[in-house]
């Protein structure tokens, strides 16, 4: 794969070395990359070419982050490969996965700046994200409250447009904290704000039933046994008219993925037993995919929700 | 034998790929095809073994570079 150019958006020279390192490592997937990346848009390309910016400066070298990507997609194969043939995700438990990801700080840190750079490469990950930015709130205030901010792209998105007066990201992961808490000190995105990084299970948080004007939770239902607790912890700590805003998978196996989400409408029906109404949806199919073909094929969607309490 | 192994292949490759007139060939590659990538690619080692009653190692899932090897490897697995 050569330098990737689309008709109108030129490619970072960074992105364009990352680029090169994952193709050349991986020719299978410069097939998924050559498909993507003409529709990435320029900021987009712009935000990961910072990114990368700010890892250099970091001490971290581009082969390294071309490394983390490609592990996040290895296992990402490897657990697709035992899903199709098994039909159901490899781990169940929290504790099956705790030690080996959560609590691994090196791992953990690969996989945080893998994910981050799948935020664009992988087209999913990049339609949620846009739907995020589509649907926050730009002038409401008050408290954000992000559930598992893992790589602080959602948390930094937020920080830049939206109004709020306070964030707050919990998550259970001190690596990721580490990371978001890095990411938010460099890109500082909102200097007025403030800001609380916990590393904390979120059912221990002590903030009050009502107090939070914005909650969202990216890619958590799927990592914890009992998500219906996540989301009735969210109607508790939502205010009157507070945005909330979610994302989880059906069919998406992952290293840590340990519920599994059969249907859209069974995180549906999950969402609404737990005092929460769906106020809009955006269900992305696997790349290539239609819905239709993920679901007689039992193939990844990617999925959010704008919700409201009930 | 061959034959009857890129028979049987047929109709898998046309349901993975969503392609009616793809024809198998010895000398067929993922490069020839547009939809086949990695999911793809595992959707149709996991279906060739459904088919064949085989299970293949990750460094033979990986490592074969056109269809022709797979046959050679099916050929060896089924009978063996």
């Amino acid at each position: 794969m050569t330098d990737q150019q689309n008709n109108s958006v030129e490619v970072p020279p960074q992105v364009n070395r990352l680029v090169a390192l994952i193709a050349e490592r991986n020719p299978t997937h410069a097939k998924h990359l050559d498909r993507v990346m003409p529709r990435i848009h320029a900021d987009e390309y712009q935000h990961l070419e910072t990114y990368l910016e700010y890892c250099l400066e970091s001490g971290l070298e581009l082969s390294y982050l071309a490394d983390c990507y490609l592990l996040l997609v290895a296992d990402a194969v490897n657990e697709l490969a035992y899903f199709q043939r098994e039909g159901n995700y490899r781990y169940s438990t929290f504790a099956e996965v705790a030690d080996h990801v959560y609590f691994n700080k090196e791992y953990m840190d690969q996989y945080m700046y893998g994910l981050a750079i799948s935020l664009i490469f992988w087209s999913s990950h990049m339609e949620i994200h846009r739907y995020f930015e589509e649907t926050l709130p730009l002038d409401k205030t008050g408290k954000y409250l992000e559930i598992g901010p893992g790589h602080g792209r959602f948390l930094m998105s937020a920080m830049e447009r939206s109004s709020f007066n306070a964030f707050v990201g919990i998550d259970i992961s001190e690596t990721s904290i580490a990371q978001t808490r890095a990411v938010l000190s460099h890109f500082n995105p909102s200097p007025d704000a403030d800001l609380s990084l916990v590393v904390q299970d979120f059912h221990e948080t002590e903030l009050p039933a009502g107090s939070c004007d914005a909650v969202v939770m990216g890619e958590v239902l799927e990592h914890v046994e009992d998500p219906a607790s996540f989301l009735s912890k969210i109607r508790e700590l939502a205010a009157p008219e507070a945005h909330i805003f979610i994302t989880t998978c059906v069919n998406a196996p992952q290293i840590d993925h340990i519920y599994l989400f059969r249907s859209l409408d069974e995180v549906r029906d999950l969402i609404e037993s737990q005092g929460l109404a769906i106020v809009s949806e955006k269900a992305v199919p696997y790349e290539g995919k239609t819905l239709e073909q993920c679901a007689k094929h039992a193939l990844p969607v990617n999925v959010a929700y704008v919700l409201k309490a009930v | 034998m061959s034959d009857n192994i890129y028979s049987r292949l047929a109709p898998i490759f046309e349901e993975v790929f969503d392609e009616d007139d793809l024809e198998v060939t010895a000398e067929l590659t993922a490069n020839d095809v547009a939809e086949w990538d990695s999911l793809s690619h595992i959707r149709l080692i996991i279906a060739v073994e459904k088919e064949f009653g085989v299970k293949f190692r990750t460094t033979e899932v990986n490592n074969f570079r056109n269809v022709g090897e797979l046959v050679e490897m099916l050929q060896a697995k089924t009978s063996a």
